[in-house]
Protein backbone atom coordinates (compact mmCIF):
# COMPACT_ATOMS: atom_id res chain seq x y z
CA UNK A 1 0.00 0.00 0.00
CA UNK A 2 1.80 3.17 -1.17
CA UNK A 3 1.08 6.33 1.07
CA UNK A 4 -0.40 9.65 -0.32
CA UNK A 5 -0.07 13.07 0.57
CA UNK A 6 -2.96 14.44 3.06
CA UNK A 7 -3.98 16.50 0.09
CA UNK A 8 -4.97 20.28 -0.42
CA UNK A 9 -7.05 21.37 2.55
CA UNK A 10 -10.11 24.04 1.73
CA UNK A 11 -10.61 26.66 4.52
CA UNK A 12 -13.64 25.32 6.70
CA UNK A 13 -17.05 26.54 5.46
CA UNK A 14 -20.19 27.65 6.99
CA UNK A 15 -20.53 24.41 7.97
CA UNK A 16 -17.93 23.60 9.59
CA UNK A 17 -16.63 21.60 6.89
CA UNK A 18 -12.99 20.99 5.87
CA UNK A 19 -12.50 19.97 2.22
CA UNK A 20 -9.66 18.21 0.41
CA UNK A 21 -8.52 17.29 -3.10
CA UNK A 22 -6.34 15.49 -5.10
CA UNK A 23 -6.72 14.34 -8.69
CA UNK A 24 -9.29 12.07 -9.31
CA UNK A 25 -10.26 12.13 -5.53
CA UNK A 26 -12.48 14.64 -3.20
CA UNK A 27 -13.37 15.11 0.43
CA UNK A 28 -14.87 16.53 2.94
CA UNK A 29 -14.54 16.09 7.11
CA UNK A 30 -16.03 17.67 9.81
CA UNK A 31 -18.47 17.49 12.36
CA UNK A 32 -22.69 16.32 11.24
CA UNK A 33 -23.37 16.84 15.37
CA UNK A 34 -22.08 19.82 17.14
CA UNK A 35 -20.20 18.64 20.24
CA UNK A 36 -22.34 20.91 22.60
CA UNK A 37 -24.92 17.70 21.56
CA UNK A 38 -22.47 15.46 23.82
CA UNK A 39 -21.87 17.19 26.93
CA UNK A 40 -19.00 15.05 27.94
CA UNK A 41 -16.79 16.05 24.68
CA UNK A 42 -16.11 12.67 23.96
CA UNK A 43 -17.94 11.22 21.01
CA UNK A 44 -19.06 9.43 23.00
CA UNK A 45 -23.23 8.85 22.61
CA UNK A 46 -24.85 9.58 25.95
CA UNK A 47 -27.39 6.86 25.58
CA UNK A 48 -30.60 8.70 23.83
CA UNK A 49 -33.68 7.54 24.35
CA UNK A 50 -35.22 5.51 21.73
CA UNK A 51 -36.75 8.26 19.67
CA UNK A 52 -33.91 10.79 20.17
CA UNK A 53 -31.71 8.02 18.87
CA UNK A 54 -33.90 7.02 15.61
CA UNK A 55 -33.60 10.93 15.12
CA UNK A 56 -30.52 11.15 15.21
CA UNK A 57 -29.66 8.35 13.34
CA UNK A 58 -32.01 9.46 10.45
CA UNK A 59 -30.31 12.98 11.05
CA UNK A 60 -26.34 11.47 10.30
CA UNK A 61 -27.25 9.33 7.12
CA UNK A 62 -29.09 12.22 5.78
CA UNK A 63 -25.96 14.25 6.26
CA UNK A 64 -23.74 11.68 4.76
CA UNK A 65 -25.78 11.57 2.18
CA UNK A 66 -26.00 15.80 1.40
CA UNK A 67 -22.38 15.92 1.78
CA UNK A 68 -21.94 13.11 -0.89
CA UNK A 69 -24.54 14.61 -3.42
CA UNK A 70 -22.08 17.79 -2.56
CA UNK A 71 -18.51 16.49 -3.34
CA UNK A 72 -20.41 14.28 -6.41
CA UNK A 73 -22.02 18.11 -8.01
CA UNK A 74 -18.35 19.44 -7.41
CA UNK A 75 -17.02 16.77 -9.70
CA UNK A 76 -19.83 16.15 -12.34
CA UNK A 77 -20.02 19.87 -12.96
CA UNK A 78 -23.95 20.38 -10.88
CA UNK A 79 -24.98 17.27 -12.06
CA UNK A 80 -26.29 14.61 -9.50
CA UNK A 81 -27.24 11.20 -9.79
CA UNK A 82 -28.58 10.44 -6.62
CA UNK A 83 -27.94 7.06 -5.02
CA UNK A 84 -29.02 3.23 -5.89
CA UNK A 85 -31.42 1.84 -3.31
CA UNK A 86 -29.98 0.37 0.19
CA UNK A 87 -28.51 -2.71 -0.48
CA UNK A 88 -28.25 -3.99 3.42
CA UNK A 89 -24.25 -4.46 4.91
CA UNK A 90 -22.85 -2.41 1.73
CA UNK A 91 -21.62 1.27 1.59
CA UNK A 92 -23.87 4.09 -0.68
CA UNK A 93 -23.96 3.56 -4.32
CA UNK A 94 -24.56 6.11 -6.86
CA UNK A 95 -26.97 5.73 -9.77
CA UNK A 96 -26.18 5.96 -12.99
CA UNK A 97 -23.02 5.19 -15.00
CA UNK A 98 -20.38 8.21 -14.32
CA UNK A 99 -17.59 5.79 -12.84
CA UNK A 100 -17.92 7.40 -9.39
CA UNK A 101 -17.14 5.79 -5.73
CA UNK A 102 -18.72 7.75 -2.85
CA UNK A 103 -17.88 6.54 0.93
CA UNK A 104 -19.34 7.65 3.80
CA UNK A 105 -17.93 7.16 7.26
CA UNK A 106 -19.04 8.74 11.11
CA UNK A 107 -17.99 8.74 14.38
CA UNK A 108 -19.42 10.20 17.55
CA UNK A 109 -20.18 13.67 15.64
CA UNK A 110 -17.45 13.67 12.79
CA UNK A 111 -17.91 12.58 9.67
CA UNK A 112 -16.01 11.88 6.65
CA UNK A 113 -16.98 11.45 2.99
CA UNK A 114 -15.14 10.57 0.23
CA UNK A 115 -15.80 10.31 -3.78
CA UNK A 116 -13.16 8.81 -5.78
CA UNK A 117 -13.26 8.99 -9.77
CA UNK A 118 -12.72 5.43 -12.03
CA UNK A 119 -11.80 3.92 -8.99
CA UNK A 120 -12.87 2.25 -5.52
CA UNK A 121 -12.67 3.95 -2.47
CA UNK A 122 -13.38 3.35 1.21
CA UNK A 123 -12.92 5.99 3.94
CA UNK A 124 -12.90 6.02 7.72
CA UNK A 125 -12.88 7.59 10.82
CA UNK A 126 -13.18 7.14 14.39
CA UNK A 127 -13.17 9.75 16.96
CA UNK A 128 -10.91 10.43 19.82
CA UNK A 129 -10.06 9.10 23.03
CA UNK A 130 -10.70 5.71 20.83
CA UNK A 131 -11.76 3.88 24.13
CA UNK A 132 -12.94 1.02 22.37
CA UNK A 133 -9.50 -0.22 21.44
CA UNK A 134 -8.51 -0.53 25.19
CA UNK A 135 -10.98 -3.97 24.77
CA UNK A 136 -8.84 -6.95 23.94
CA UNK A 137 -11.91 -8.34 22.57
CA UNK A 138 -11.78 -5.66 19.47
CA UNK A 139 -7.61 -5.79 19.54
CA UNK A 140 -7.57 -9.63 18.82
CA UNK A 141 -10.22 -9.38 16.25
CA UNK A 142 -8.79 -6.69 13.83
CA UNK A 143 -4.80 -7.39 14.46
CA UNK A 144 -2.49 -10.39 12.96
CA UNK A 145 -0.53 -12.14 15.44
CA UNK A 146 2.40 -10.16 13.76
CA UNK A 147 0.49 -6.94 13.85
CA UNK A 148 -0.72 -7.83 18.15
CA UNK A 149 3.22 -8.53 18.48
CA UNK A 150 4.09 -4.78 17.60
CA UNK A 151 1.04 -3.54 19.44
CA UNK A 152 1.84 -5.80 22.83
CA UNK A 153 5.35 -3.51 22.96
CA UNK A 154 3.38 -0.46 24.75
CA UNK A 155 1.36 -0.41 27.37
CA UNK A 156 -2.10 0.62 27.46
CA UNK A 157 -2.40 4.13 27.42
CA UNK A 158 -3.34 7.32 24.43
CA UNK A 159 -0.79 5.81 22.42
CA UNK A 160 -1.90 2.43 21.84
CA UNK A 161 -5.06 3.35 21.56
CA UNK A 162 -4.62 6.23 18.78
CA UNK A 163 -2.31 3.50 17.02
CA UNK A 164 -4.47 0.87 17.26
CA UNK A 165 -7.33 3.20 15.97
CA UNK A 166 -5.12 4.33 13.14
CA UNK A 167 -4.82 0.76 12.13
CA UNK A 168 -7.99 0.18 12.47
CA UNK A 169 -9.09 2.97 9.94
CA UNK A 170 -6.69 1.74 7.26
CA UNK A 171 -8.31 -1.73 7.53
CA UNK A 172 -11.82 -0.65 7.35
CA UNK A 173 -11.16 1.99 4.95
CA UNK A 174 -9.70 -0.92 3.19
CA UNK A 175 -12.27 -3.32 3.09
CA UNK A 176 -15.16 -0.47 2.17
CA UNK A 177 -12.83 -0.10 -0.29
CA UNK A 178 -12.98 -3.45 -1.61
CA UNK A 179 -17.07 -3.81 -1.10
CA UNK A 180 -16.36 -6.54 1.29
CA UNK A 181 -17.20 -4.75 4.50
CA UNK A 182 -16.79 -7.08 7.68
CA UNK A 183 -17.76 -10.07 5.61
CA UNK A 184 -13.62 -10.12 5.44
CA UNK A 185 -11.90 -10.45 7.91
CA UNK A 186 -9.74 -7.60 9.44
CA UNK A 187 -7.22 -9.74 10.35
CA UNK A 188 -6.45 -10.85 6.69
CA UNK A 189 -6.15 -6.82 5.64
CA UNK A 190 -2.53 -6.40 6.48
CA UNK A 191 -1.11 -2.63 7.97
CA UNK A 192 2.57 -1.70 8.40
CA UNK A 193 1.90 -1.78 12.31
CA UNK A 194 5.26 -0.47 13.22
CA UNK A 195 5.60 2.48 10.96
CA UNK A 196 1.89 3.30 12.21
CA UNK A 197 3.09 3.00 15.99
CA UNK A 198 6.40 5.05 15.03
CA UNK A 199 4.53 7.67 13.90
CA UNK A 200 2.11 8.04 16.82
CA UNK A 201 4.89 8.10 19.07
CA UNK A 202 6.83 11.03 17.64
CA UNK A 203 3.26 13.30 17.30
CA UNK A 204 3.44 16.06 19.85
CA UNK A 205 1.34 14.57 22.08
CA UNK A 206 -0.40 18.00 23.28
CA UNK A 207 -4.13 18.14 23.98
CA UNK A 208 -4.65 19.37 20.16
CA UNK A 209 -3.19 16.26 18.75
CA UNK A 210 -5.21 13.84 21.60
CA UNK A 211 -7.95 15.21 20.58
CA UNK A 212 -7.93 14.92 16.94
CA UNK A 213 -10.12 11.98 15.47
CA UNK A 214 -8.14 9.12 12.97
CA UNK A 215 -8.61 9.79 9.25
CA UNK A 216 -8.03 7.30 6.29
CA UNK A 217 -8.97 7.30 2.63
CA UNK A 218 -7.95 4.08 0.55
CA UNK A 219 -8.21 4.65 -2.93
CA UNK A 220 -7.83 0.97 -5.22
CA UNK A 221 -6.79 0.54 -8.72
CA UNK A 222 -4.91 -1.76 -11.19
CA UNK A 223 -1.31 -0.61 -9.45
CA UNK A 224 -2.28 -1.17 -5.62
CA UNK A 225 -4.18 0.37 -2.95
CA UNK A 226 -3.22 4.15 -1.80
CA UNK A 227 -3.46 5.38 1.75
CA UNK A 228 -4.14 8.88 2.78
CA UNK A 229 -4.51 10.17 5.96
CA UNK A 230 -5.97 13.89 5.19
CA UNK A 231 -5.48 14.81 9.18
CA UNK A 232 -1.50 13.92 8.80
CA UNK B 1 -22.67 -22.60 30.85
CA UNK B 2 -26.06 -21.41 29.86
CA UNK B 3 -27.57 -21.99 26.40
CA UNK B 4 -31.10 -20.86 26.68
CA UNK B 5 -32.09 -17.90 24.62
CA UNK B 6 -33.74 -15.78 27.28
CA UNK B 7 -29.91 -15.89 29.57
CA UNK B 8 -28.02 -14.98 26.23
CA UNK B 9 -30.45 -11.78 25.57
CA UNK B 10 -30.03 -10.56 29.11
CA UNK B 11 -26.14 -10.73 28.72
CA UNK B 12 -25.97 -8.93 25.19
CA UNK B 13 -28.18 -6.33 26.41
CA UNK B 14 -25.47 -5.80 29.44
CA UNK B 15 -22.79 -6.19 26.79
CA UNK B 16 -24.03 -3.14 24.76
CA UNK B 17 -24.74 -1.00 27.50
CA UNK B 18 -21.44 -1.76 28.70
CA UNK B 19 -20.42 -0.04 25.32
CA UNK B 20 -21.40 2.95 26.28
CA UNK B 21 -24.02 3.36 23.16
CA UNK B 22 -26.96 3.32 24.90
CA UNK B 23 -28.31 3.52 28.59
CA UNK B 24 -30.17 0.46 29.84
CA UNK B 25 -33.76 0.65 29.93
CA UNK B 26 -34.27 2.59 26.42
CA UNK B 27 -34.06 -0.41 24.11
CA UNK B 28 -35.51 -3.81 24.72
CA UNK B 29 -34.78 -7.35 22.65
CA UNK B 30 -36.42 -5.85 19.37
CA UNK B 31 -34.75 -3.10 19.11
CA UNK B 32 -32.78 -3.49 15.76
CA UNK B 33 -29.22 -3.44 16.76
CA UNK B 34 -28.10 -0.92 13.95
CA UNK B 35 -30.59 1.56 15.70
CA UNK B 36 -28.53 1.32 18.87
CA UNK B 37 -25.63 2.48 17.22
CA UNK B 38 -23.65 -1.15 16.85
CA UNK B 39 -21.26 0.14 14.12
CA UNK B 40 -18.29 -2.18 12.97
CA UNK B 41 -15.91 -1.73 15.85
CA UNK B 42 -18.34 -3.27 17.93
CA UNK B 43 -19.75 -5.51 15.69
CA UNK B 44 -16.32 -6.74 16.02
CA UNK B 45 -15.59 -6.52 19.73
CA UNK B 46 -19.33 -8.39 20.22
CA UNK B 47 -18.15 -11.52 18.45
CA UNK B 48 -14.89 -11.28 20.64
CA UNK B 49 -17.20 -11.09 24.32
CA UNK B 50 -18.88 -14.14 22.54
CA UNK B 51 -15.86 -16.26 22.02
CA UNK B 52 -15.08 -15.33 25.80
CA UNK B 53 -18.03 -15.66 27.17
CA UNK B 54 -19.48 -19.07 25.25
CA UNK B 55 -16.32 -19.95 23.63
CA UNK B 56 -17.92 -19.42 20.05
CA UNK B 57 -16.10 -18.35 17.05
CA UNK B 58 -18.64 -16.50 15.22
CA UNK B 59 -18.33 -13.92 12.57
CA UNK B 60 -19.65 -10.42 12.63
CA UNK B 61 -21.56 -10.92 9.84
CA UNK B 62 -23.69 -12.40 12.74
CA UNK B 63 -25.42 -9.11 13.35
CA UNK B 64 -26.67 -8.50 9.55
CA UNK B 65 -28.25 -12.04 9.60
CA UNK B 66 -29.47 -11.85 13.36
CA UNK B 67 -30.46 -7.78 13.73
CA UNK B 68 -31.96 -7.50 17.04
CA UNK B 69 -31.19 -8.96 20.64
CA UNK B 70 -33.87 -10.96 20.80
CA UNK B 71 -32.45 -12.80 17.28
CA UNK B 72 -29.21 -12.81 18.16
CA UNK B 73 -29.45 -14.42 21.48
CA UNK B 74 -31.56 -17.31 19.54
CA UNK B 75 -29.13 -17.62 16.86
CA UNK B 76 -26.17 -18.06 19.71
CA UNK B 77 -28.18 -20.45 21.40
CA UNK B 78 -28.91 -22.67 18.68
CA UNK B 79 -25.28 -22.70 17.75
CA UNK B 80 -24.28 -23.68 21.20
CA UNK B 81 -27.13 -26.52 21.36
CA UNK B 82 -25.27 -27.74 17.76
CA UNK B 83 -22.19 -27.92 18.96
Amino acid sequence: MTSGAPGLLASSDRRGRTFGAVDGLRWCFGEWMPRAADPLGTGRSLGPRGDERAHRLLARRATGRAWAEDLVRDVLDGAWPGFRPDRPGRKPALDGDHGLDVSIAHSGPVMLVAVAVGVPVGADVEDAPFEAFARPQLVRRMCSSAELEVFASVPDGSIRRRALARAWTVKEATLKARGTGLAEDPRTVEVDAEAILADVVSGPGDDEQRAKPELSIVRLSATGAELRHPLA
Amino acid sequence: MTTDAPTIESWLMGRVVAYGKVDAGTFDAATPLADLGLDSVYALTLCGDIEDEFDLDVDPTIVWDHPTIGELAEGISERLAAA
